[in-house]
């Protein structure tokens, strides 16, 4: 149990703990510019060094935690496409029933190849530009960088409207799910988480669709296991990067630009890993939960 | 408070010096600076560091932070004394050395940091 709860407090932990340190070295660099006055250009130099050195493990963290996810999740689709299809081929009574699933394998597939070979690069390529601007200081890729996290996010929102797109096309919506108690909780979240907020949200439309047949199958339990189990890295990504864009607001104030600005591109640059990270999480449950139906279908319990 | 109370005592031998044996001032006044920067180290500026770093002594690279702001002030102070004499470009030196040596110190901190980052670059390819 402890360590279950340990999982959770873990990003929690390190939010705070980096909060602190920030602000201990806005403290101590206030006061070395007060009593070594010529040292400013330096200090400011290292405040982005020590920055770098101690949150720099967060970025690292976060990064290698998604490249994880990505060959983790890969080796997990590749290895469920076998028992799929077959399940599809021994239960061909129910293949015309979901003949849609050629086209969403197909989407989950692309899926984990965009996101490991062009989603993830892109963004720790943006971050790289965001250190070369506020570190070299006279030349500037800010606008690069905001451009290759814009078209980041268009990609995923693009994949998620065409998830969407497909599984409404295909008929899956019959699984129908009252939403008027659901609906107010979502702009709730649209609202104040930024950039992912609506991604989450859509997320959330579609899973509706589906949540409660397959709570009967594997019951409620189980099903909290694979939610939390999908969307972990995401939620833990979503703190790191709240952390940053706090960060950015403390020492807003009592920094150069250069510094505050710094740790807000990677707050920004975090987010776009967390919206892939959240991607990856839909189609992890939605594999679950096909297999779930299917295996359902099979048994031969009726909607 | 005590400090201040040298300094001046210090300034007045110098002016008496000055007037009763012009030729070995300026040597003596490089003398006193060392004596004054020694007090001035050992009273105030490392007792207070000190004093500083155990409050903060579990937040990483303070330390080194703040040594190489009193390092930096050293050698400025050391290439002001070389230029009160005219010897600017002596000065310029010690401060070129000043910064190489900063330089190097935290460059060898940051490449830890770069070598992981090459690292994840490298897992991605």
């Amino acid at each position: 149990m402890n360590e279950i709860l340990n999982i959770f407090l873990d990003p929690l932990k390190i939010a705070g703990q980096s909060i602190l340190l920030i602000i201990t070295y806005t403290v101590i660099f206030l006061s070395i510019e007060a009593y070594v006055p010529k040292f400013k250009k330096w200090a400011d130099t290292l405040f982005i060094v020590v920055l770098v050195l101690t949150l720099g493990q967060t970025v690292m963290d976060a990064f290698s935690l998604m490249t994880q996810l990505a060959g983790i999740f890969s080796n997990f689709f590749l290895a469920l496409y076998p028992i799929i299809m077959s399940l599809l081929v021994i239960l061909n009574s129910v293949f015309s029933f979901i003949a849609w699933s050629p086209i969403i394998f197909f989407i989950f597939e692309l899926l984990i190849l965009l996101c490991e070979r062009i989603l993830i690069p892109a963004v720790s390529i943006a971050l790289i530009l965001d250190f070369c601007t506020r570190f070299i200081g006279e030349m500037s890729f800010g606008k690069a960088s905001d451009l290759i996290r814009g078209s980041v996010m268009t990609i995923i929102t693009a994949t998620v409207l065409a998830i969407v797109t497909v599984l409404s096309f295909t008929g899956v919506a019959f699984f129908t799910i009252d939403k008027a108690i659901a609906d107010p909780v979502k702009k709730v979240i649209e609202q104040t988480i930024p950039i992912v907020g609506s991604l989450i949200v859509q997320g959330f439309s579609i899973f509706n669709k589906y949540q409660s047949t397959a709570t009967t199958v594997a019951g409620l339990s189980a099903m909290t296991a694979f939610w939390v189990a999908a969307f972990y890295p995401a939620g833990k990504l979503l703190i790191h990067a709240m952390t940053f864009k706090i960060l950015a607001a403390i020492i807003e104030p009592f920094s150069s630009s250069t510094v505050s600005g710094l740790v807000d591109d990677v707050g920004k640059s975090l987010l776009v890993l967390c919206a892939v990270a959240f991607l990856l999480g839909i189609a992890f449950v939605f594999i679950w939960l096909i297999l779930m139906v299917m295996t359902q279908l099979g048994v031969g319990k009726t909607f | 408070m005590i400090f201040i109370f040298y300094a001046v005592i210090l300034l007045l031998v110098l002016i008496l010096i000055k007037d009763a044996y012009s030729k070995l001032h300026t040597i003596i006044a490089i003398v006193f600076f060392f004596v004054l920067l020694h007090f001035l180290l050992s009273m105030l500026v490392i007792p207070f560091l000190e004093k500083l770093l155990s409050y903060v002594h579990s937040v990483p690279y303070v330390a080194q932070l703040v040594y190489s702001a009193l390092f930096y002030q050293v050698g400025s102070l050391i290439s002001t004394i070389f230029e009160e004499q005219e010897y600017d470009s002596i000065g310029e030196l010690v401060m070129i050395a000043v910064r190489i040596v900063l330089l190097t110190y935290w460059l060898t901190e940051f490449a830890t940091v770069l070598s992981k980052f090459s690292s994840i670059l490298e897992k991605l390819q």
